[in-house]
């Protein structure tokens, strides 16, 4: 056979194999992810969602494969870093006209801002709505785009090893000038929820209290930011760092498990009076959700007191549901009924406005 | 070859440049040029600052990189040929290397709590901030830098050497002064400007080293497009970027037109006197750069076989090579790796078809309009591509289109040195003998340059399997590849997973280079 007809030939049978390649990696469902049948929810949410408690696997079960059990629908789940992350795909998806995601769970009370702005949910009331408590739809969406299922504070959570309760005791953003500034680690606002919830946190007490310019706080203590709030905690407990911005929650978590006081958490006070940032996170239907129905029982089903009893040891935070009863270690965690929540003096409709410059000015402050 | 710009090649060549570069990286800037838009992106502080940190960083590594790769090309002509090779072969795997193993690597021996800055803490700052991006910039580079001088010095006559040895009396500094620098300046310009290049539009070092605090302006294209979807914001960004960018790919074409063509097979001559110290020295020197390039690949390669605190385990690889739906990734593992064989192939398929249009017919215009390509960062391209041909082609035509026009330049220059090698007689004989155009090339070129082929091949290969930007914007779970994937597995936490990744992407980069590693001696 002449060279030529060698070459041509291999390229043509490249070419083909290409091809075919292209239609086996595109068209063969058991690999490609995505499922066309009925009879599955496709379910986002975040890599840490009910990931800390005693027995994750067996709780894990118990929520997901639970519920096909009970109804024959199978749960396809996507986990992302971080809510925020998870947003932004979301986004994207409806966007591009391509959705994939049915129910997002870990939309915090500001994303949903966000999210409603961008048209990415959809609303929808589900049959156990009584069960939660009415004032905190009324504080994260009264409209029901998505529907609380936790609740918590904001805090500086700190490690007693290396920092005394008395460093800590009558807080303020102040204090964190000089030696406690250079071991805080922070989320950052654009990726992670718990990161914009302190961003706010920080804001209203400077705006709403203090009266001062909140971005020389940044500037001055500049903090280590990181992506997510698991690479925060990462760096708090490998000792690297060692305050942490996380969860009023948390002491109960380490007395639960260590029976130890040894993490503890502590809010900025002002004139004595500790002040918090409360943090909602909901769950929704994403708009266009390829698999509606089978979305909006698994909405029921994740509110329901069966799922909700097993948020506080898991997810460690308070459960949205009332009809939940709060395990003992809560004894240590702060209650946000107990304190001041800058929530109240900065409205949704305030961070909505302002959103967008203030992360635009956090960059700036954060990057001098 | 001469410029035929009327024959059909070259017609199909320009058509090719247009369709698949000029017109998507038009179309990714187009948005932004507007007064208003770029007034809107200049007015933030955190542009501006971004501007300039893209700015420090750059001319910082480059000067870094380019320094210690050209005393590291001086010391490999002391050594014999052989180790020389094996040094070379290893820096090229470095300069290959995907960026998110570089970046894992460098958080495992330099960051908090990393192997080496435990044991000298000093090291901390080359794992994160503004060291961290520096340090991952100079080792991507000084494999560059290395190897541009060398061949430069390779090129240098050993008559010449000689002479002014004897005329200045064996002393060392004359020689560095009237040979080396003269013949090495030219490439330690140019390996400077593209150094400069490629770590003023770096995308996912700062990313992940460097935090909000140092962000390239590379970091926030992405993030006003993929977090914001600001396409203007985006895009007037990208102009910024390009205004600087295309400054510096003025100066390397005019450093580069000057270097020496790169010889075939020569030994390089010993441009420093044969004397104790000298060796000692440059063996001290060449341990030390080898070190920093293999040690960030090495302490991947260990981690992606421990569970942090828990000892040996194979977990990481179970889970990259599960066939099951993948939490983390949105497919399955075993998937991923299909994926990523499966574009590296095509990349290569198409890389070669058209490079072999380019460097056949293509002559000195189309030379000129790549070597422009320099000047677009790989977003730009990526968003231009999604603007013009998103809706039309899909994903994974795009990810192709992408990783080909990232490998071109590098299986362009290396089809045009194989195409250069054929004889000027054996040229001759075959034109009398009536081949021509498409038939030339066939039944003469092609099969004479098979050698260059197979190192373009291996290099669109390589090229494809360590892209990460234009593929983290282009792709959707399905067509994830394992670049891509290690950053997933790092955003859950799973370290052996995505040190696991790491180490199967590096090994099929790895065994292909070293493979062809005298084949690519050739080529560099």
């Amino acid at each position: 056979m002449r060279r030529e007809y060698v070459i041509v030939l291999t390229v043509i049978a490249v070419i083909v194999i290409g091809v075919v390649g292209y239609l086996v990696l595109s068209g063969y469902p058991p690999l490609a992810g995505g499922s066309a049948s009925e009879n599955v929810v496709v379910v986002y949410t975040y890599e840490s969602l009910l990931a800390w408690g005693p027995d994750p696997d067996s709780v894990y079960k118990k929520v997901f494969d639970g519920f096909t059990n009970a109804t024959g629908i199978k749960v396809e789940i996507r986990k992302f870093s971080d809510a925020g992350e998870m947003l932004s795909e979301v986004i994207r998806q409806v966007k591009e006209g391509k959705v994939e995601a049915d129910v997002v769970i870990g939309i915090d009370n500001i994303q949903i801002i966000k999210a409603k702005e961008e048209g990415v949910l959809e609303p929808f009331t589900p049959s156990n709505i009584g069960e939660i408590y009415e004032w905190l739809i009324q504080d994260y969406d009264p409209e029901h785009y998505a529907i609380p299922y936790d609740y918590g504070v904001i805090a500086f959570v700190y490690d007693t090893s290396y920092i005394s309760p008395d460093q800590m005791s009558n807080l303020t953003f102040e204090s964190f000038y000089g030696d406690l500034g250079k071991t805080l680690v922070v989320e950052d606002p654009r990726t992670s929820s718990t990161g914009l919830a302190f961003l706010l946190y920080q804001i209203g007490v400077y705006e709403k209290y203090l009266g001062k310019d909140w971005t020389q706080w940044w500037r001055d203590v500049k903090p280590k930011v990181v992506k997510s709030w698991g690479d925060a905690y990462d760096l708090f407990l490998n000792e690297q760092y060692h305050i942490v911005v996380s969860y009023g929650t948390d002491p109960a978590y380490s007395y639960f498990f260590y029976n130890s006081t040894r993490y503890g958490a502590a809010l900025a006070t002002y004139n004595g009076k500790p002040l918090a940032w409360l943090q909602i996170e909901g769950i929704g239907i994403v708009k266009g959700a390829p698999h509606r129905k089978a979305a909006e029982k698994f909405v029921e089903w994740f509110l329901s007191k069966n799922v909700q009893e097993e948020i506080p040891l898991n997810n460690w935070m308070y459960p949205a549901n009332k009809n939940v009863e709060l395990p003992e270690a809560y004894k240590y965690a702060i209650n946000p009924l107990d304190v001041e929540l800058v929530n109240n003096r900065l409205t949704q409709e305030e961070i909505a406005a302002n959103l967008d410059n203030w992360i635009n000015e956090w960059l700036s402050a954060v990057s001098g | 070859m001469r410029v035929r710009v009327l024959d059909a090649g070259s017609a199909i060549a320009f058509l090719l440049l247009i369709t698949l570069i000029y017109a998507p990286a038009i179309s990714g800037l187009a948005p932004g040029l507007s007064v208003a838009e770029l007034g809107k992106v200049l007015s933030q502080d955190f542009i501006r600052r971004a501007f300039i940190f893209s700015l420090t960083q750059a001319s910082i590594s480059a000067a870094l990189a380019t320094a210690i790769g050209g005393i590291a090309a001086i010391a490999l002509t002391t050594i014999s040929s052989k180790a020389a090779s094996i040094i070379r072969a290893l820096a090229l795997l470095s300069f290959m290397a995907p960026p998110m193993i570089v970046v894992s690597g460098f958080t495992a021996l330099y960051g908090r709590g990393g192997i080496l800055s435990l044991a000298i803490p000093p090291l901390r700052a080359l794992g994160e901030g503004f060291g961290g991006v520096v340090a991952a910039h100079v080792f991507y580079n000084i494999p560059l830098a290395m190897n541009l001088v060398y061949s430069t010095l390779v090129a240098v006559p050993s008559e010449l050497v000689d002479a002014v040895r004897i005329y200045s009396g064996g002393r060392l500094w004359p020689v560095i002064k009237r040979v080396v620098i003269p013949y090495a300046s030219p490439a330690l310009i140019a390996s400077y400007a593209l150094t400069f290049i490629y770590c003023f539009a770096s995308f996912a070092v700062p990313l992940t080293l460097g935090g909000p605090a140092y962000s390239t302006l590379e970091v926030y294209i992405y993030y006003f497009y993929r977090m914001l979807f600001d396409y203007g914001a985006a895009a007037a960004t990208a102009t910024v970027q390009l205004a600087v960018l295309a400054a510096a790919t003025v100066l390397f074409t005019l450093a580069y037109t000057r270097l020496p063509p790169p010889p075939i097979g020569r030994r390089a001559v010993a441009v420093l006197p044969g004397r104790r110290y000298v060796k000692a020295a440059s063996v001290a020197v060449l341990i030390a750069v080898a070190a920093y390039l293999t040690l960030p690949l090495m302490s991947v390669i260990i981690k992606s076989f421990l569970e942090p605190g828990n000892g040996f385990t194979l977990r990481g690889y179970e889970r990259v090579f599960s066939p099951l739906f993948d939490q983390a990734i949105g497919t399955s593992g075993l998937r991923v790796i299909g994926n990523t064989l499966y574009f590296a192939m095509m990349t290569a398929l198409v890389a070669l078809t058209i490079g072999s249009f380019l460097a056949f017919t293509g002559g000195a215009v189309a030379d000129a309009l790549l070597t422009t390509l320099l000047a677009i960062s790989p977003l730009t391209l990526a968003m231009g591509l999604l603007n013009i041909y998103g809706g039309l082609l899909p994903a994974p035509v795009l990810i192709i289109f992408a990783h080909t026009i990232a490998a071109l330049p590098l299986v362009i220059k290396s089809l045009r040195l194989g195409f250069l090698r054929v004889g000027r007689e054996i040229a001759d004989a075959a034109r009398v003998l009536g081949a021509r155009g498409l038939l030339y090339f066939l039944r003469i070129v092609a099969p004479l340059s098979r050698s260059s082929y197979f190192v373009a091949a291996a290099l669109a290969i390589v090229v494809s399997l360590g892209e990460f930007g234009a593929t983290y914007l282009i792709a959707r779970p399905e067509f994830y590849t394992l670049g891509i994937v290690i950053y997933s597995f790092r955003g859950v936490r799973d370290w052996p997973a995505s040190y696991a990744a790491s180490t199967v992407l590096l090994a099929m980069s790895a065994s292909l280079l070293l493979l062809l590693s005298r084949r690519l001696e050739r080529w560099m």
